[in-house]
């Protein structure tokens, strides 16, 4: 992990227990938790919160967070209906296989499935965020009679050049903005793009706790299992 | 409560239907109203034969523009026709009605809604023809089902012969037949046990005298069903039900709607403190249950502001009745602007006020277009210069729903910062009835506090304006912060010196007390005419003409006195040489429509007309306070001419101009042609020395309102 100015920075303003120290309290724990493996022995992490017989389904985010993305939803939804929260390959408390072929859209697919299976739900109301669109236009298209409907939010869908060019582009000397989304940068201040990152997406004004629970999530994976886990952008 | 003084008339409605018809069987004709094109169609049924179809008259309007609404007389009332028979009023002829009147309005399916009686044939519609109804909603359902009112259990002795009738004894046809005036009043004070519910029993009471009671025996002589054939209809319901009911209603009692909703497995909305007639004593609530639960889900918003990136918004509800509202509003307005600059503010109004508010380029909010004519309900209950005002108050409940339901939708849409009402009754009263509706900050403005009788209106009227008095008390009593401010548009002195009512507080202790005093708000700066001579120049007016202006403000009701001006105007034009009379018809006269002499000048509505006033040597007005007010400020001579029974003309403004030593009042009634030509020539260019009207009242006001925001 290398630590530039940027980096020091960042970390200095923030304590040591807000991004290495325990989680925080939960508004409400899961009632049900457990792992799903596939064919190549990679294990899926999932919760189930309360038992109601109407389901939400909140898919994994991209792996540079964890289901703890939805912290904010859970304990609200969960008061209306079961939720099942999906830690993405790569981050949380699911496995970090070394193959870039196991971050496919397809094995997301499968994870999804094999939970609902797990759970034992026929179907569910599923919520994405940003790039994780595609899986859920997947999930719709090959498993129509699991998703009983399906929302989406803030959709990224990699159809905006500005935004998936960095991700396919070489090295460069520096990297300002969004540049920054080149997975040289990664490999190079992986933390110096977690927080640039963390504070792009809140862009608003007194965000603070959200960019330190983005930064928290981002440093429980790495740079290379990030890279490996962007395949389906890279090369699609 | 005995009630005296019913009206001869239907009164205003804020709907009117778009389509009417009769359908007849075996000779029987029955009168149905259809409103609206909306999805899906709400039939709403017809209770007991005792009233008609105008018991739905607060649900109808709000309804219609969700909807489509169909509604008809029962047989026995109303514009449908009294059969003797009893044979007549089993509740399956009410239900082949039903299927006729759907069949007359192409209702292929319809959301059935029911009161009381209703409600077995709304359940039989549902169980014997399903592929008809969609839904059943049955409010206060009289069913029989235990535990049973005496109400419930008094058909048994309904024919039962005594000596004296008392309570529940008086559900007798032999009672009936005798005194059935006393019956049919027992009977809705047993129905409505709301305090305050005086227009709904009348209401109730005057649909109740449009039957007689021979058919209201008949009605009751009519075969009905058994408790086991009820029960046996309940399960046979297979669309969505929902039962409502209130806990304090005598007729039918809660559990017995409970015990229905039990059989029918469907959900129970319990009105607690409500009693038997809902949809009249709490219309907001019932109409937003009778939607949510017929409504096809309502669109998501499909947008949403994060709070931090909003604009500072208000929305101000301006009394449309008369103008004299409007040009302090938008004074205020524009102080509260200089205050939050960047300020938006939207304007829930209506003509006249509209006009105002175009002239000075403020935003109407569309849904003003939805909102139901109370100037034009006001013209309806005004005769020659004379206005019951209080009764035609009253007589406005209906439209007064329609427009509070027209406010919910938009501030349900639409957030607001602030909402600012300037004698918007219908929002201040139905939010202190719906207090959870309030979602924003609530500034209340008015000139007059206290509704006072008139005196020829007797004891009746006493005790009604005390009641509505008292009603209002037990509102700020009760929700002290529903009102976040309220303002009083004028000064503590203003106020008479009565009481609210027996045992009531006084006035003016009272508006002490939950008031701030702004001032009185010109929206003008008298400065301004300070060069009268300049003025008069601007606006033509000759050195050597004697200007006086004739106005009746922005109301329709002021015709009469034009015209009894318009005859005074050759003999006062003897008396004053150069005497120039301009009488400005205002927005709702048409000006063609008055006579014309040589000499006098009759126009229609005139912008900034304040100019003119300031500018003349002397007007002659009504006793509304904006234009005498405005006088006051310019220090000019005036007549006024208070409406007949207007008690605030009357009284309140009486009041507040002899402590400003202006005008002089005059009765139209007791004043004959001469008299007013005598006056016009005495008070014609006199100088007058009366009280400074305070010029800083707007901004006063804009200060205490704008720390809300």
């Amino acid at each position: 992990m290398s630590t530039t100015a940027d980096g020091r920075k960042f970390l200095e303003r923030l304590p040591d227990w807000v991004l290495a120290g325990p989680e925080p309290t939960r508004a409400r724990y899961p009632d049900h938790e457990g792992w799903v493996v596939d064919e190549q022995g990679v294990h899926v992490f999932y919760e189930v919160y309360g038992d109601s017989s109407d389901t939400v389904c909140m898919l994994p985010p991209w792996a540079l967070v964890n289901s703890r993305f939805w912290r904010l939803q859970i304990p609200y939804l969960a008061r209306h209906f079961r939720v099942i929260a999906i830690d993405p390959r790569g981050n949380g408390r699911s496995d970090r296989p070394p193959q870039r072929k196991s971050y496919s859209r397809a094995a997301h697919v499968r994870d999804v499935i094999a939970v609902l299976d797990v759970v034992g739900v026929e179907s569910a109301m599923m919520i994405s965020a940003s790039p994780r669109a595609a899986l859920l236009l997947a999930l719709c298209v090959e498993h129509p009679d699991r998703v009983r409907a399906a929302v989406f939010i803030t959709p990224q869908l990699w159809i905006e050049e500005g935004f998936a060019r960095p991700f396919t582009s070489t090295a460069r000397e520096r990297y300002e903005e969004m540049d920054k989304m080149n997975p040289h940068y990664w490999r190079e201040d992986y933390l110096g793009f977690v927080e640039w990152f963390a504070r792009w997406i809140a862009c608003y004004p007194h965000s603070t706790r959200l960019i330190e629970e983005t930064v928290r999530h981002g440093l429980e994976t790495d740079a290379e299992t990030l890279i490996r886990a962007c395949t389906t952008v890279t090369r699609r | 409560m005995t009630v005296t003084h019913l009206p001869a008339r239907e009164q205003t409605r804020a709907r009117y239907p778009d389509e009417t018809g009769y359908v007849e069987r075996e000779r029987v004709n029955v009168f149905w109203e259809r409103y609206g094109d909306g999805e899906p169609t709400i039939l709403c049924l017809p209770t007991w034969s005792i009233v008609h179809s105008r018991v739905w008259k607060a649900q109808v309007p709000y309804l219609a523009r969700h909807f489509r609404v169909v509604t008809f007389d029962g047989r026995g009332n109303g514009r449908s026709d009294r059969p003797s028979d009893p044979g007549a009023y089993t509740p399956a002829e009410f239900v082949a009605d039903a299927l006729a009147v759907m069949d007359a309005t192409r209702t292929d399916a319809a959301w059935i809604v029911s009161l009381s009686m209703g409600a077995l044939r709304a359940l039989l519609l549902g169980a014997d023809h399903p592929d008809r109804v969609q839904g059943l909603a049955l409010i206060g359902p009289a069913v029989p089902l235990p535990p049973a009112t005496a109400r419930a259990t008094a058909p048994s002795v309904f024919e039962a012969r005594r000596d004296t009738y008392s309570g529940w004894e008086k559900f007798n046809s032999h009672y009936w037949l005798e005194n059935y005036e006393d019956f049919v009043s027992f009977f809705f004070s047993q129905a409505f046990t709301e305090p305050h519910s005086t227009k709904q029993t009348e209401d109730a009471v005057g649909w109740a005298r449009e039957t007689d009671p021979e058919t209201l025996i008949a009605t009751i002589r009519a075969p009905t069903l058994s408790e086991d054939e009820l029960r046996a209809l309940a399960v046979r319901i297979r669309c969505p039900a929902l039962v409502i009911h209130g806990s304090e209603d005598r007729i039918r009692a809660p559990g017995s709607g409970a015990a229905l909703a039990e059989l029918m497995r469907c959900e129970l909305v319990a009105l607690e403190g409500s009693s038997h007639c809902p949809q009249a004593r709490d219309p907001v609530r019932v109409n937003l249950i009778v939607r949510d639960f017929v409504g096809p889900r309502r669109a998501r918003t499909s947008a949403w502001t994060r709070a931090r990136a909003r604009r500072r918004k208000a929305l101000y509800v301006s009394s449309p009745i008369g103008l004299g509202h409007a040009q302090r509003d938008v004074a205020i307005a524009r102080e509260l602007r200089k205050l939050h600059p960047g300020l938006e503010i939207d304007w829930l109004a209506q003509d006249p006020v509209t006009r105002v508010l175009e002239a000075e380029g403020e935003r109407i909010h569309p849904a003003s277009a939805e909102l139901a004519s109370e100037s034009g309900h006001i013209e309806s209950e005004s005769a020659e210069h004379d206005l019951h005002c209080f009764q035609a108050w009253r007589r406005m409940d209906e439209i007064l729903v329609n427009n509070f339901m027209v406010f919910h939708d938009l501030v349900e849409a639409e957030p607001y910062d602030l909402w600012i009402g300037d004698e918007a009754w219908e929002l201040d009263y139905f939010l202190h009835e719906n207090p959870e509706l309030k979602r924003a900050a609530y500034c209340w403005l008015t000139d007059f506090v206290g509704w006072l009788p008139m005196p020829d209106g007797g004891e009746r009227e006493a005790s009604l304006t005390a009641d509505y008095n008292a009603e209002m008390v037990e509102h700020i009593d009760r929700f002290p912060r529903l009102r976040d401010r309220a303002i009083f548009v004028g000064n503590p002195e203003d106020i008479v010196t009565d009481r609210l009512g027996p045992e009531l507080p006084y006035i003016r202790d009272w508006t002490e007390q939950h008031f701030d005093f702004a001032g009185y708000v010109t929206g003008f700066d008298p400065a301004a005419f300070a060069d009268r001579e300049a003025l008069r120049a601007e606006l033509h007016y000759g050195t050597d003409e004697r200007v006086c202006i004739v106005t009746v403000g922005g109301s329709g009701v002021g015709e009469h006195l034009l015209r009894r001006v318009i005859d005074a105007h050759p003999l006062a034009a003897e008396h004053v040489p150069g005497l120039r009379m301009i009488v400005v018809a205002g927005p709702r006269i048409d000006p063609a429509s008055l006579p014309r002499h040589e000499g006098l000048e009759v126009v229609g509505y005139v912008h900034d007309l304040y100019r003119h006033l300031a500018a003349c040597d002397l007007a002659v007005v009504q006793g509304g306070l904006t234009t005498a007010m405005e006088l006051t400020a310019n220090r000019r001579p005036f007549l006024y001419f208070p409406l007949g029974h207007h008690f605030e003309q009357n009284f309140h403004v009486r009041h507040r101009l002899e402590r400003y030593r202006a005008g002089r009042c005059m009765d139209i009634n007791s004043s004959p042609t001469d008299a007013i030509a005598d006056a016009i020539a005495e008070e014609i260019g006199r100088e007058v020395d009366c009280l400074s009207v305070e010029t800083d009242g707007a901004r006063r006001a804009a200060e205490r309102i704008a720390e809300m925001l």
